[in-house]
């Protein structure tokens, strides 16, 4: 009995692992997300996951790989992974910018993806508690000047998405503030309902999440947030700050161009489903494929590239 | 090991070369991102301290790896380096029925005369159970085990 | 109040009991296994929750959840192995029962207890969610440094042969938690080369390490397998209504041991990591014998297992009312309300009542369905790990160690680095310096520093930035509180000392 079972499960196994090869795809994809599960990166790719497989014809696999702010996994994917279209992984400016830029030794390269699409956009917004004295923009900036580096405010990460932008908008303000850092988003919520910082520099899904609890002064983004109507842009209020965290997907370099294809068509289908979902959340939907999503990269790595200088300066010294 | 050995020096001077170790290789980086590691590598050498002065005045003894056969503890830590490193070359599957059975055989060695029947027997259990696991992780949790040069 | 009601018949529904059985059953299995977590658990879960109704999901992922934090009692009693962060401390006085053949009596046990802290929590949930929010978010900074730091005043206990030792350890602990890229600052520490170590040493990686593979060599130098046959005297004790009243035979320990994985659950990022043994240590303080604890004492059992279900519906309370996810689950399930268009806050209580009370409700269930699935199920592992001989046993746990290890960030590095800080831990051991101090460094050593430089950076404006760590009401009541801990054992020493001059002859005796 104890053999028979032992030959039937091997037997099983022997026919799941053989591959034959034919039209892409034939069998399953592996879709590495390089964070924690829970964050947006994983929450989106979980909304993919059913669409994709409807799409594509074939299972999804999603898969975790946390570390280094998502620097171990893309390390290891433009070391390792085949470029067949089997396997593929999350992306996001400007980590992918800013990381090989900024550490000593990240383990990989921005241009050594080829890129299949970004899929969506979340602007960074400077928040503050309801209550805060700071009702404008023009309030804050005002106080700021008068007060450098009092005013505080939490971000998610260093060298991220949030701390850029505010370094953009001290250099755009002429303003000195104190940046700080935590990890991820979650601890920014009581951070800022405890009144333990004077305001936050994150993303666009947070107010959209707290609602009345808090107040947007101002977003990063070229045009108002479906969700938050009523948050005006840095841009109306005459500050050219445009920024935040586009997520998308990658594949190894090298990867034929069909298969990038076929996949970018398949994660075009689904961004167009998922978006009902996502867009009350905050997010800002992006369809940018095939050689806009390279142009994409390049655009937000010469807008990031004055401060990142200046970070680099400033360490120098 | 008969002596009793000083665990309070040895267990100082672990502490101070791991201290030394790190501080070597804590490389160029900036004010924020240091200063609280360097109060950690402070205090590390400072309890190493401790304890290899109290080793020397009034150190505690005892007998260290005493309790049953330490060839075994070498040889099983062996097979288990072997075992993870050759994942990375040969693929999950096939090192850990490899390894496994391996560590069985060693193992069953000392209780009794490993024969080829029971090294036989061992190997269809050894099989099955890896692959259950391999099953289990592979296709129920999706988890991407490492693929080898011979075998998924 | 008729919500309440309405929503509770509601839930007398044969799929929601499936969904709970199934749940708490998948949870448990994750639980045991170390290495595989209950958020990857909840990760994996997640796309088939799309396909139900909203509370239908809800209603599996919290059993999963709560399923997951009480598997973790299975490996530590069994083979001294916490499956999850939650239940270090289970393993104290779990396994030296196991080896004494007390296993099914510590099973049953872990089982009540867990169950007993998980209908605490969602009673605590249900009832006194807004002033505890309101507490959650009191928390700054400069508290949570204060936090770790009466953390660390646990090492006191955590090492019973030398607390020197034991500072060590912890200090070799939060040097671990250092490596990989600054949470502030952002550059590579201690990378030593290596880009996959800006990824750190995954505390959960190190738990593994530090606990399974010093017991692997010890099993394999010793020839034996981990467990003893159940004595007919504990296999009387071992039934479920035996437990019932043992547990309930020390209220003060079960009311004391709940409070406080409430309060620690509450803080977010905390969590059952540090409420298990929070619960332990206070344990032993209260304790008539605080001698027994270490080798196998029913009391440092039941505290650290019903403290860490507690903290299950506990965190819910910032991240229902707040949306603040206080451990990694709670991301997923905060993901899961934001997916069906449901915002955290008290419109979750009274706009969408019938959800939220669901959803508790069903966590509350989930606890008493631990039970039947606990008692049954941990008769089973007993069994197979029993009558496995040493030479199978062994290479299984290894076997099972490295999968886990591996799963848990997908990465072989991991492992290496499990193996490596196994038998660094092993020498320790060897040397007097146990692995749970090093432990509760590594869940402490990246807490301290965030809250550290983060409130050095909130004072940069200020003359003396490092005031900014002693200002608020709350740091300081913690700093009281750290300091009696810390001198708690020495003045209670005193106290004795000053009170029965003879006993200091026997102090004399010298250990063992």
């Amino acid at each position: 009995m104890k053999r028979a079972v032992i030959l039937a499960l091997s037997t099983i196994f022997i026919l799941s692992a053989g591959v034959a090869f034919a039209e892409y795809p034939e069998r399953p994809v592996t879709y590495t997300i390089p964070f924690n599960p829970g964050g947006e990166s994983d929450i989106t790719a979980r909304l993919q996951e059913p669409l994709l497989e409807k799409a594509l014809g074939v299972k999804v696999n999603v898969t975790h790989k946390p570390g280094g702010g998502g620097a171990v996994a893309w390390g290891e994917f433009q070391r390792a992974a085949k470029p067949d279209g089997y396997q593929l992984i999350g992306v996001n400016i400007p980590h992918i910018i800013g990381q090989p830029l900024l550490r000593k030794n990240a383990g990989y390269k921005t241009d050594g993806f080829d890129f299949i699409m970004w899929f969506h956009f979340t602007p960074n917004a400077l928040i503050v508690r309801a209550d805060s004295p700071f009702k404008t923009l023009k309030d804050f900036i005002d106080y700021a000047k008068e007060h450098p580096k009092v005013i505080t405010v939490g971000g998610s990460g260093t060298y991220s998405a949030n701390h850029l932008e505010t370094l953009r908008l001290e250099r755009e303000a002429g303003i000195k503030l104190t940046y700080i850092p935590h990890t991820g988003t979650g601890p920014l919520v009581p951070a800022i309902l405890g009144g333990h910082l004077s305001g936050l520099m994150n993303y666009s899904m947070l107010p959209a999440q707290q609602g009345d609890k808090v107040r947007v002064l101002a977003v990063a983004s070229e045009k108002r947030v479906e969700a938050l109507p009523d948050a005006p842009t840095f841009k109306e209020q005459g500050y050219d700050i445009v920024g935040g965290a586009f997520r998308g997907v990658a594949a190894p370099k090298g990867t034929p161009k069909e298969v990038i294809a076929k996949l970018a068509d398949a994660f075009t289908k689904t961004n167009k489903e998922i978006a009902k979902k996502q867009l009350p959340m905050g997010f800002v939907m992006e369809y940018a494929t095939g050689n806009e999503a390279k142009a994409l990269v390049d655009k937000m790595r010469r807008s990031y590239s004055d401060v990142i200088v200046d970070i680099i300066d400033k360490r120098k010294k | 090991m008969m002596r009793r050995a000083n665990t309070d020096l040895l267990s100082g001077i672990l502490g101070l070369g791991l201290a030394g170790v790190f501080w070597w290789g804590r490389g160029d980086v900036g004010r924020l991102s240091i200063m609280f590691p360097h109060a950690l590598l402070v205090l590390l050498a400072a309890f190493s301290v401790a304890l290899v002065v109290k080793g020397m005045v009034r150190p505690e003894r005892r007998s260290i790896f005493a309790e049953g056969d330490r060839g075994k503890i070498i040889g099983s830590c062996a097979i288990l380096y072997v075992w993870v490193l050759a994942i990375s070359y040969v693929g999950f599957f096939l090192s850990s029925v490899a390894g496994f059975w391996v560590m069985a055989c060693y193992l069953a060695s000392s209780r009794r005369e490993v024969t080829p029947l029971l090294a036989a027997k061992l190997f269809c259990v050894v099989l099955a159970e890896v692959t259950f696991f391999y099953l289990v992780f592979a296709k129920l949790l999706f988890v991407p085990l490492p693929t080898g040069a011979f075998f998924n | 109040m008729e919500l309440f009601w309405n929503v509770a018949t509601e839930l007398m529904d044969p799929i929601v009991f499936l969904l709970i059985l199934g749940g708490v059953t998948a949870g448990l299995f994750v639980g045991a296994m170390p290495g595989l977590t209950a958020a990857m658990a909840l990760a994996v879960l997640l796309p088939f929750t799309f396909k139900l109704p909203p509370l239908y999901g809800l209603v599996a992922l919290g059993a999963v959840y709560m399923g997951a934090i009480y598997g973790g009692a299975f490996a530590a009693i069994l083979v001294n192995t916490p499956g999850t962060p939650s239940s270090i401390a289970t393993a104290f006085e779990g396994y030296p029962m196991a080896k004494d053949g007390r296993a099914l009596e510590a099973i049953s046990l872990a089982t009540v207890a867990s169950a007993i802290g998980g209908l605490a929590g969602a009673f605590f949930l249900l009832v006194l969610s807004p002033p505890l929010a309101r507490l959650s978010i009191q928390f700054g900074s400069a508290e949570y440094f204060w936090v770790a730091m009466l953390g660390l005043t646990l090492i006191a206990s955590l090492s019973p042969g030398s607390t020197l030792k034991g500072f060590l350890g912890g200090s070799i602990g939060m040097i671990l938690a250092s490596v990989g890229v600054a949470p502030i600052g952002g550059d590579n520490r201690f990378t030593f080369g290596m880009p996959v170590l800006q990824g750190g040493v995954e505390m959960i990686v190190a738990l593994i390490g530090l606990f399974v593979i010093p017991e692997l060599f010890n099993m394999a130098a010793q020839g034996r397998a981990a467990l003893a046959e159940v004595t007919m005297e504990s296999r009387k004790r071992g039934t479920f209504l035996a437990a019932i009243r043992t547990v309930f035979s020390m209220p003060g320990n079960l009311i004391r041991s709940c409070i406080i994985g409430e309060i620690v659950a509450i803080i977010p990022g905390a969590g059952g990591s540090i409420a298990n043994l929070v619960a332990y240590n206070e344990a032993k303080r209260a304790s008539k014998h605080p001698e027994r604890f270490g080798k196998g004492s029913v009391e440092g059992l039941v505290a650290s297992e019903s403290s860490n279900n507690v903290t299950v519906a506990g965190s819910m309370v910032p991240l229902l009312t707040l949306g603040i996810p206080g451990a990694p689950p709670d991301a997923v399930i905060l993901g899961v309300l934001l997916m069906h268009g449901l915002r955290p806050g008290l419109d979750l209580f009274t706009v969408r009542g019938d959800l939220t009370y669901g959803f508790i409700i069903s966590m509350g269930l989930a606890a008493l369905f631990m039970i039947p699935v606990g008692i049954l199920g941990g008769r089973l592992i007993y069994r197979l790990i029993l009558k496995t001989p040493h030479y199978l046993l062994i290479p299984s746990i290894a076997l099972v160690t490295i999968l886990g290890t591996y799963a848990l960030r997908n990465s072989l590095s991991d492992v290496v680095i499990m193996l490596l800080l196994g038998t660094f831990g092993f020498l320790l051991k060897e040397l007097g310096v146990e692995s749970a101090p090093i432990v509760l460094g590594l869940i402490l050593g990246g807490i301290a520093e965030m809250g550290f430089v983060q409130t050095l950076l909130r004072g940069s404006s200020l003359e003396h930035p490092w005031l900014m760590l002693f200002q608020n009401r709350l740091s300081q009541i913690i700093i009281v509180l750290m300091v009696l801990s810390f001198a708690s054992p020495y003045l209670s020493a005193g106290v004795r000392k000053l009170k029965k001059p003879l006993d200091m002859l026997r102090e004399e005796e010298p250990p063992e």
